[in-house]
Protein backbone atom coordinates (compact mmCIF):
# COMPACT_ATOMS: atom_id res chain seq x y z
CA UNK A 1 0.00 0.00 0.00
CA UNK A 2 1.16 3.67 -0.99
CA UNK A 3 0.07 6.78 0.10
CA UNK A 4 1.11 9.87 -1.64
CA UNK A 5 0.58 11.76 1.91
CA UNK A 6 -1.78 14.67 0.77
CA UNK A 7 -2.12 15.98 4.35
CA UNK A 8 -0.83 15.67 7.54
CA UNK A 9 -2.85 12.92 8.34
CA UNK A 10 -2.15 10.80 5.61
CA UNK A 11 0.57 8.66 8.11
CA UNK A 12 -2.46 7.95 10.12
CA UNK A 13 -4.69 7.13 7.71
CA UNK A 14 -1.75 4.67 6.76
CA UNK A 15 -1.56 3.17 10.30
CA UNK A 16 -5.30 3.12 10.93
CA UNK A 17 -5.38 0.77 7.90
CA UNK A 18 -2.41 -1.01 8.81
CA UNK A 19 -4.04 -1.85 12.43
CA UNK A 20 -6.98 -3.43 10.47
CA UNK A 21 -4.37 -5.97 9.03
CA UNK A 22 -3.29 -4.76 5.62
CA UNK A 23 0.57 -5.77 6.11
CA UNK A 24 1.56 -6.27 2.71
CA UNK A 25 5.32 -6.40 1.79
CA UNK A 26 4.80 -2.87 -0.15
CA UNK A 27 4.41 -0.83 3.32
CA UNK A 28 5.90 1.64 2.18
CA UNK A 29 4.80 5.62 2.50
CA UNK A 30 5.68 8.71 1.33
CA UNK A 31 5.34 11.65 3.88
CA UNK A 32 5.64 14.61 2.41
CA UNK A 33 3.43 16.54 5.13
CA UNK A 34 3.30 14.25 7.56
CA UNK A 35 2.73 16.10 10.70
CA UNK A 36 3.12 13.31 13.02
CA UNK A 37 6.27 11.54 11.04
CA UNK A 38 8.20 14.17 10.63
CA UNK A 39 10.06 14.26 13.62
CA UNK A 40 11.20 10.63 13.23
CA UNK A 41 11.31 10.86 9.43
CA UNK A 42 14.02 13.65 8.64
CA UNK A 43 14.01 14.91 4.53
CA UNK A 44 10.62 15.06 4.10
CA UNK A 45 10.02 12.44 1.49
CA UNK A 46 11.33 9.03 2.23
CA UNK A 47 10.45 5.46 2.08
CA UNK A 48 9.25 4.23 5.07
CA UNK A 49 9.73 0.81 6.33
CA UNK A 50 7.90 -1.23 8.58
CA UNK A 51 10.11 -0.61 11.45
CA UNK A 52 9.68 3.05 10.61
CA UNK A 53 5.78 2.52 10.58
CA UNK A 54 5.91 0.66 14.16
CA UNK A 55 8.11 3.83 15.59
CA UNK A 56 5.54 6.38 13.64
CA UNK A 57 2.20 4.22 15.21
CA UNK A 58 3.70 4.23 18.43
CA UNK A 59 4.65 7.68 18.20
CA UNK A 60 0.93 8.86 17.28
CA UNK A 61 -0.25 6.51 20.50
CA UNK A 62 1.49 8.27 22.65
CA UNK A 63 0.77 11.63 21.44
CA UNK A 64 -3.09 10.35 21.62
CA UNK A 65 -2.81 9.49 24.77
CA UNK A 66 -0.86 12.79 25.73
CA UNK A 67 -2.97 14.67 24.83
CA UNK A 68 -5.91 13.00 26.10
CA UNK A 69 -4.23 13.01 29.92
CA UNK A 70 -4.05 16.74 28.82
CA UNK A 71 -7.28 17.28 28.25
CA UNK A 72 -8.25 15.27 31.63
CA UNK A 73 -5.64 17.58 33.60
CA UNK A 74 -6.82 20.57 31.33
CA UNK A 75 -10.33 19.87 32.55
CA UNK A 76 -9.59 19.18 36.14
CA UNK A 77 -8.04 22.35 36.33
CA UNK A 78 -10.54 24.63 34.51
CA UNK A 79 -13.55 22.86 37.06
CA UNK A 80 -10.83 23.58 40.17
CA UNK A 81 -10.52 27.10 39.00
CA UNK A 82 -14.34 27.31 38.55
CA UNK A 83 -15.02 25.57 41.57
CA UNK A 84 -12.41 28.25 43.47
CA UNK A 85 -14.08 31.06 41.79
CA UNK A 86 -17.31 30.48 42.79
CA UNK A 87 -16.57 29.71 46.46
CA UNK A 88 -13.89 32.98 46.48
CA UNK A 89 -16.97 35.10 44.84
CA UNK A 90 -19.09 33.93 47.62
CA UNK A 91 -16.01 34.53 50.35
CA UNK A 92 -15.38 37.70 48.70
CA UNK A 93 -19.28 39.07 48.83
CA UNK A 94 -19.45 37.88 52.46
CA UNK A 95 -15.93 39.60 53.08
CA UNK A 96 -17.04 43.41 51.50
CA UNK A 97 -19.46 43.08 53.75
CA UNK A 98 -16.82 43.56 56.48
CA UNK A 99 -13.43 43.83 56.20
CA UNK A 100 -13.39 45.78 53.17
CA UNK A 101 -16.26 47.64 54.06
CA UNK A 102 -16.29 51.52 53.19
CA UNK A 103 -13.41 52.50 54.68
CA UNK A 104 -13.09 53.30 58.67
CA UNK A 105 -16.69 52.53 58.70
CA UNK A 106 -17.51 53.47 62.51
CA UNK A 107 -15.62 56.69 61.28
CA UNK A 108 -18.30 56.91 58.78
CA UNK A 109 -20.74 56.48 60.98
CA UNK A 110 -19.40 58.56 63.72
CA UNK A 111 -19.30 61.51 61.71
CA UNK A 112 -22.71 61.11 59.61
CA UNK A 113 -25.08 59.73 61.27
CA UNK A 114 -24.38 59.46 65.18
CA UNK A 115 -26.89 56.81 66.17
CA UNK A 116 -26.83 52.90 65.79
CA UNK A 117 -30.34 53.94 63.71
CA UNK A 118 -28.35 56.14 61.30
CA UNK A 119 -26.23 53.04 60.77
CA UNK A 120 -29.19 50.62 59.77
CA UNK A 121 -30.83 53.76 57.36
CA UNK A 122 -27.35 53.95 55.60
CA UNK A 123 -26.17 49.94 55.15
CA UNK A 124 -29.21 48.47 55.60
CA UNK A 125 -30.09 46.77 59.54
CA UNK A 126 -30.06 43.26 58.02
CA UNK A 127 -26.10 43.59 56.51
CA UNK A 128 -24.99 45.09 59.81
CA UNK A 129 -26.69 42.83 61.86
CA UNK A 130 -24.96 40.10 59.74
CA UNK A 131 -22.04 41.44 60.15
CA UNK A 132 -22.76 41.68 63.50
CA UNK A 133 -23.63 38.18 64.20
CA UNK A 134 -21.76 35.96 61.81
CA UNK A 135 -19.09 35.40 64.29
CA UNK A 136 -15.93 36.53 62.51
CA UNK A 137 -13.62 38.91 64.74
CA UNK A 138 -12.34 41.98 62.89
CA UNK A 139 -12.05 45.15 63.93
CA UNK A 140 -14.28 46.28 62.63
CA UNK A 141 -16.93 43.48 63.62
CA UNK A 142 -15.89 43.90 67.38
CA UNK A 143 -16.24 47.67 67.61
CA UNK A 144 -19.40 47.06 65.44
CA UNK A 145 -20.73 44.78 68.52
CA UNK A 146 -19.46 47.14 70.60
CA UNK A 147 -21.53 49.72 69.44
CA UNK A 148 -24.73 47.20 69.29
CA UNK A 149 -24.48 46.57 72.45
CA UNK A 150 -25.15 49.94 73.40
CA UNK A 151 -28.02 50.34 71.58
CA UNK A 152 -29.38 54.06 70.52
CA UNK A 153 -26.47 55.60 71.97
CA UNK A 154 -25.01 58.81 70.88
CA UNK A 155 -22.10 57.37 68.35
CA UNK A 156 -19.78 59.81 70.00
CA UNK A 157 -20.77 57.75 73.21
CA UNK A 158 -19.76 54.59 71.86
CA UNK A 159 -16.53 55.61 69.90
CA UNK A 160 -15.21 57.09 73.17
CA UNK A 161 -16.86 53.84 75.73
CA UNK A 162 -14.89 52.21 73.00
CA UNK A 163 -11.68 52.89 73.81
CA UNK A 164 -11.85 51.35 77.41
CA UNK A 165 -12.20 47.95 75.34
CA UNK A 166 -9.50 45.51 76.92
CA UNK A 167 -8.86 43.98 73.53
CA UNK A 168 -5.86 46.66 72.18
CA UNK A 169 -6.88 45.52 68.60
CA UNK A 170 -9.90 47.53 69.43
CA UNK A 171 -7.99 50.25 71.51
CA UNK A 172 -5.86 50.86 68.77
CA UNK A 173 -8.27 50.80 66.28
CA UNK A 174 -10.45 53.40 68.07
CA UNK A 175 -7.71 55.69 68.56
CA UNK A 176 -7.36 55.85 64.59
CA UNK A 177 -11.00 56.66 64.08
CA UNK A 178 -10.84 59.31 66.86
CA UNK A 179 -8.29 61.25 65.94
CA UNK A 180 -10.13 61.60 62.59
CA UNK A 181 -13.36 62.83 64.32
CA UNK A 182 -14.56 66.61 65.08
CA UNK A 183 -12.62 67.65 67.91
CA UNK A 184 -15.04 70.16 69.21
CA UNK A 185 -17.69 67.54 68.93
CA UNK A 186 -15.30 65.07 71.10
CA UNK A 187 -15.23 67.68 73.89
CA UNK A 188 -18.57 67.37 74.83
CA UNK A 189 -18.07 63.66 75.78
CA UNK A 190 -14.86 64.56 77.63
CA UNK A 191 -15.91 62.45 80.71
CA UNK A 192 -16.86 59.57 79.26
CA UNK A 193 -13.82 59.44 77.01
CA UNK A 194 -11.21 60.20 80.31
CA UNK A 195 -13.18 57.31 81.89
CA UNK A 196 -12.75 55.36 78.94
CA UNK A 197 -9.16 56.04 78.97
CA UNK A 198 -8.59 55.52 82.25
CA UNK A 199 -9.48 51.45 81.95
CA UNK A 200 -6.69 51.80 79.42
CA UNK A 201 -3.42 49.23 81.02
CA UNK A 202 -1.33 49.23 78.32
CA UNK A 203 0.84 52.46 79.51
CA UNK A 204 1.83 53.68 75.96
CA UNK A 205 -0.75 53.32 74.46
CA UNK A 206 -2.59 55.12 77.72
CA UNK A 207 -0.09 57.93 77.01
CA UNK A 208 -1.09 58.22 73.41
CA UNK A 209 -4.58 58.64 74.56
CA UNK A 210 -3.61 60.91 77.16
CA UNK A 211 -2.39 63.20 74.74
CA UNK A 212 -5.60 62.66 72.59
CA UNK A 213 -7.27 64.05 75.50
CA UNK A 214 -5.03 67.11 76.64
CA UNK A 215 -5.60 68.28 72.73
CA UNK A 216 -9.16 68.18 73.02
CA UNK A 217 -9.29 69.46 76.75
CA UNK A 218 -7.29 72.46 75.49
CA UNK A 219 -9.88 73.67 72.98
CA UNK B 1 -7.84 33.55 57.70
CA UNK B 2 -5.06 36.22 56.99
CA UNK B 3 -3.02 37.29 59.61
CA UNK B 4 -0.93 39.95 60.76
CA UNK B 5 1.42 40.90 62.45
CA UNK B 6 2.77 44.22 62.89
CA UNK B 7 3.65 46.91 65.50
CA UNK B 8 1.38 49.20 67.48
CA UNK B 9 2.89 52.00 67.53
CA UNK B 10 5.37 53.61 66.02
CA UNK B 11 7.71 56.93 65.30
CA UNK B 12 6.92 59.57 62.94
CA UNK B 13 8.62 59.05 59.82
CA UNK B 14 10.10 55.46 60.50
CA UNK B 15 9.66 52.66 58.11
CA UNK B 16 6.89 50.31 59.17
CA UNK B 17 6.34 46.60 58.16
CA UNK B 18 3.78 44.32 58.59
CA UNK B 19 3.94 40.78 57.46
CA UNK B 20 0.72 38.67 56.33
CA UNK B 21 1.05 35.04 56.76
CA UNK B 22 -1.90 32.48 54.91
CA UNK B 23 -1.82 34.72 51.89
CA UNK B 24 -2.95 33.21 48.25
CA UNK B 25 -2.34 34.87 45.23
CA UNK B 26 -5.63 37.13 45.40
CA UNK B 27 -4.20 38.99 48.41
CA UNK B 28 -4.21 43.08 48.27
CA UNK B 29 -4.31 45.44 50.84
CA UNK B 30 -5.12 49.30 51.41
CA UNK B 31 -4.74 51.73 53.65
CA UNK B 32 -8.26 52.95 55.17
CA UNK B 33 -9.06 55.97 54.27
CA UNK B 34 -8.51 57.45 57.93
CA UNK B 35 -4.86 56.73 57.07
CA UNK B 36 -4.91 59.65 54.68
CA UNK B 37 -1.44 59.91 53.22
CA UNK B 38 0.05 56.68 54.02
CA UNK B 39 1.00 54.97 50.49
CA UNK B 40 1.85 51.03 51.01
CA UNK B 41 4.40 48.98 49.32
CA UNK B 42 3.66 44.95 49.57
CA UNK B 43 5.53 42.27 48.53
CA UNK B 44 4.17 38.86 47.47
CA UNK B 45 5.54 35.07 48.38
CA UNK B 46 3.80 33.06 46.93
CA UNK B 47 5.77 30.10 47.84
CA UNK B 48 6.36 30.68 51.17
CA UNK B 49 2.34 32.27 51.64
CA UNK B 50 3.56 35.36 53.15
CA UNK B 51 3.49 39.06 52.11
CA UNK B 52 4.96 42.41 53.29
CA UNK B 53 3.57 45.63 53.94
CA UNK B 54 5.58 48.64 54.29
CA UNK B 55 5.01 52.01 54.61
CA UNK B 56 6.77 55.65 56.02
CA UNK B 57 4.48 56.46 59.28
CA UNK B 58 2.74 59.44 58.69
CA UNK B 59 2.77 62.58 61.32
CA UNK B 60 2.41 61.88 64.74
CA UNK B 61 -0.20 61.32 66.93
CA UNK B 62 -2.45 59.84 64.19
CA UNK B 63 -3.72 56.54 63.25
CA UNK B 64 -3.09 53.98 60.75
CA UNK B 65 -5.84 51.28 59.53
CA UNK B 66 -4.36 48.79 56.75
CA UNK B 67 -6.77 46.07 55.05
CA UNK B 68 -5.67 43.09 53.87
CA UNK B 69 -8.11 40.84 51.87
CA UNK B 70 -7.63 37.13 49.80
CA UNK B 71 -10.19 37.22 47.18
CA UNK B 72 -9.95 34.18 46.06
CA UNK B 73 -9.49 31.99 49.42
CA UNK B 74 -8.49 33.55 53.05
CA UNK B 75 -10.42 35.86 55.06
CA UNK B 76 -9.61 39.22 54.98
CA UNK B 77 -8.04 41.06 58.49
CA UNK B 78 -6.83 44.63 59.27
CA UNK B 79 -4.31 46.02 61.03
CA UNK B 80 -4.31 49.30 63.23
CA UNK B 81 -1.50 51.51 65.13
CA UNK B 82 -0.56 54.54 66.33
CA UNK B 83 2.23 56.83 65.39
CA UNK B 84 3.80 58.25 68.80
CA UNK B 85 3.46 61.68 69.68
Amino acid sequence: MKTDAPGPFSCEIYLKSWQLGYRSGDTKLHIDNCFFCQPIVHGGTEEFSLSAADQAKKNIADRKRLGRRRFFARSAVAATVLGIAIFGAGRFLDKSTESAAPGGIVAEIAVDFGTLDGLYASYGRPRIESIISNGKTTQVTRTLRWIHARKHTSMYDLICGAAGSSDIEIQVFTYSVLHMMDRQALKSHLGLLQSSVRQIRNQEIRHEFDALLAEIESL
Amino acid sequence: MIKLNGPRLVEAGSAVCITATNVGAGFSAIADPASAGVHLKVTIDLKKHTATICFVAPAAGTGVIIHVTDSVVAKGSSHSLIVRR
